[in-house]
């Protein structure tokens, strides 16, 4: 197999195969931080990232006999990281049903609130600003939350870990066309929630040189 | 567009639903960012991009988002994380049916002895060992004790606590800070786990059901309760008796959570007040820190944050030294009075080398509010920049009023620099006389550092001669300087 070959992970996991607990290590510390990053933004919450991120090593682990050295690495396990996710956030929806009755607030009411604030900000109500550091990040991380579930999964498998629409495919489970589609919906919703800022002046893009004289025209695709 | 298989998770529709329609020169655009677009349609897009500034927009509209998202910070991962992983991997190698259990293991057995805590070997021995049942339910018996050992550990006076748990201010506190993730992400563990309420012999399942990321903390939990030593152990269980004997367990052990978290936030000061102190002391340094604000831990600040802080105001310090000495130059008179007051009452020793620690003592301490130096927005801004992420986060969601942050901030300058500047105390008491050091030491503990104060003013103004004269113990200067304080 070509990527038994070239991807130095799958040797690593082909190890781990044969009980070799270094290797198994070394993939821990190799791909800690990555998938904490991901799934920081893939899960019910942000905290539950490291619990997560050790729920997808258990589950390699305890697969490790079955695994079939067939696709790159990272692939299998950002596959993995992705069904963790999605009932991390099955099990928090259920609880959320019990809690929601005297909670009041939900997390996708509370990142409407981030941009929602900012928005205030921008029309004029508080002197406009421009935001900076953990601010910045807070309001991106709303945008991105904002998104539905798989354009979120695509949207970041491909900034993050610059998967191609092929790797993208495998990893979700669906064609490249849907891949190409899911991306397009997934930035063209991205841009509509964050240019405004941008061109408010809340947010800065030191790269692209814009005038910023109006409102992004296309309109969310919902 | 696509027919994409159907997934479970159609749950949380919030950014627009996958089927919506797309402008397809936006996928078109799309691709042609992402280096996916064939060559011939990439061709052919360029020179319309040529042609159409509208389009040109677009694609740096698209571009724009994308380029925000670097905004996102890389993820921190604790030094700890791939051993707390192994270990926890090699637990539930232990406790994995016998199916599984019974492939050969090799090196990984190795590592599940080596690595495997008290509790894992525990539920192995379940499995295994029928000679073992007796210790083995003992420590089933005991583990409930490990999820709540670090409220118990500190519950060394009971009553008291109790009693603390009554104070609506306090609960009132606690559930604030627990609301605003003061308590760590998963704030207070419940008072009425599954595991604490299920029978002895059942509690083995439990365990073998629990989350893999619950089980280690509370494995780890256990190692430490095992490490105490029998007396300890001894206690713990007695103050878990108590516990569960009081009015109301749940209120109590919550508070006892709390208690515990907080104090780790407070100034050694106010903790040894606390824990130490006699019942006029404790109640005094309690009530003090509930009296100023309901927000009682955002105002306790770690040393981490206020060490931070007050780096930060010595450097805004060091633009006041620099207006202070042209101000000098341009006015006489009140001035320098002004001045003389600041060299002579706060200037000495530690200030010496270090005239923005004067200032910023003068200003945040002696001379609360003076005019002359106030605290730009800026500096506010800057103050906040340099907190720890989840005090800025509960100060922002909690604080929302810019004008109620600025106090909080104003506040935590105060503390910082009090905090920083005032550490010489002892130094001052070894100056006075020696029947004023006496009448000093006597004095109640709330009395005792205003007195200080007061009684190192007398004590210079009394001395305020030519030649000043030798001091006891205090450190050596030249003659004349009195400045001691």
């Amino acid at each position: 197999m070509r990527y038994q070959q070239s991807d130095p992970d799958v040797r690593l996991m082909l190890r781990v195969k044969e009980d070799d607990v270094e290797a198994f290590e070394e993939l821990v510390q190799r791909y800690q931080g990555r998938l904490v990053r991901l799934l920081e933004h893939l899960g019910p919450r942000r905290d539950l990232a490291d619990d997560m991120t050790q729920e997808v090593f258990l589950r390699v682990f305890r697969a490790r006999k079955n695994y079939q050295p067939g696709a790159k690495f990272s692939t299998w396990l950002f596959t993995i990281a992705g069904n963790v996710a999605r009932n991390a956030v099955r099990s928090s929806g259920r609880r959320q049903e019990v809690n929601e009755v005297d909670a009041g607030s939900t997390p996708s009411g509370s990142q409407a609130a981030v941009l929602a604030s900012l928005a205030t900000d921008a029309s004029g109500l508080m002197p406009t600003r421009q935001i900076e550091g953990a601010e910045r990040a807070e309001v991106v991380r709303a945008a991105v939350q904002m998104l539905n579930p798989r354009q979120r999964e695509a949207l970041l498998l491909s900034k993050f870990e610059g998967l191609s629409y092929l790797e993208i495919a495998d990893v979700m489970g669906l064609s490249t066309k849907a891949v190409k589609s899911l991306l397009s919906r997934a930035r063209v919703n991205l841009k509509d929630l964050l240019v405004p800022y941008v061109e408010a002046g809340v947010l800065s893009v030191d790269v692209v040189a814009g005038n910023g004289s109006s409102r992004p025209q296309h309109s969310k695709d919902r | 567009m696509s027919n994409e298989p159907s997934r479970e998770d159609a749950l949380q529709n919030t950014g627009g639903a996958d089927t919506a329609a797309v402008d397809p020169i936006d996928e078109q655009l799309v691709a042609y960012l992402d280096g996916e677009l064939p060559p011939e349609q990439r061709g052919e897009l360029e020179q319309r991009l040529v042609e159409d500034a509208q389009l040109r927009r677009r694609l740096q509209q698209l571009q724009r988002g994308w380029q925000l998202l670097d905004e996102l910070p890389q993820a921190s991962v604790s030094d700890g994380f791939a051993q707390t992983t192994l270990e926890m991997v090699a637990a539930d190698m232990e406790t994995t049916p016998a199916t599984r259990r019974s492939r050969r293991l090799g090196g990984w057995r190795l590592l599940a002895v080596a690595l495997c805590t008290a509790a894992a070997v525990l539920i192995g021995a379940v499995v295994v060992r029928g000679s073992r049942q007796v210790a083995l339910r003992r420590q089933l018996a005991d583990l409930p004790l490990a999820e709540h050992l670090d409220a118990y550990l500190v519950a060394d006076d009971l009553p008291w606590l109790t009693q603390v748990s009554q104070n609506d201010r306090w609960l009132e506190t606690v559930d604030a800070a627990e609301a605003a993730g003061g308590f760590g992400p998963a704030g207070l563990p419940p008072a009425n786990s599954l595991l604490s309420q299920t029978p002895v012999a059942q509690r083995a399942e439990v365990l073998e059901e629990m989350e893999p990321a619950q089980r280690s903390r509370l494995e780890s939990a256990w190692q430490r309760f095992e490490k105490l030593s029998p007396q300890r152990q001894q206690e713990v269980r007695q103050r878990a008796a108590a516990v569960a004997a009081a009015e109301n367990p749940e209120r109590l052990l919550r508070t006892l959570e709390a208690y515990a978290r907080l104090r780790t936030n407070w100034a050694v000061e106010t903790r040894e007040q606390i824990e130490q102190g006699s019942p006029e002391q404790r109640a005094a340094a309690f009530a003090k820190a509930l009296e100023g604000s309901s927000r009682l831990w955002l105002r306790q600040l770690s040393d981490e944050d206020s060490e931070a802080i007050y780096r930060v105001l010595h450097v805004i310090a060091g633009d006041w030294v620099q207006r202070l000495g042209n101000e000098r130059e341009r006015r006489s008179g009140w001035w320098s009075g002004q001045l003389k007051s600041l060299a002579g009452d706060s200037v000495s020793g530690q200030f010496k080398e270090d005239p923005e620690a004067a200032l910023l003592h003068f200003v945040f301490v002696r001379r609360r509010g003076w005019s002359m130096f106030q605290l730009s927005e800026d500096d506010l801004y800057a103050m906040k920049s340099v907190i720890s992420d989840p005090v800025l986060e509960a100060l922002d969601s909690w604080v929302p009023s810019p004008q109620e942050q600025k106090e909080v901030l104003y506040g935590w300058a105060i503390e910082a620099v009090r905090r920083k500047t005032q550490t010489a105390r002892v130094e001052t008491l070894q100056a006075l006389d020696p029947a004023d050091r006496l009448e000093v030491e006597l004095s109640p503990p709330h009395e005792l550092f205003p007195l200080l104060e007061r009684k190192t003013r007398e004590d210079r103004r009394g001395r305020l001669g030519p030649t000043g004269g030798p001091r006891p113990t205090g450190p050596s200067g030249p003659p004349g300087r009195n400045g001691r304080f």
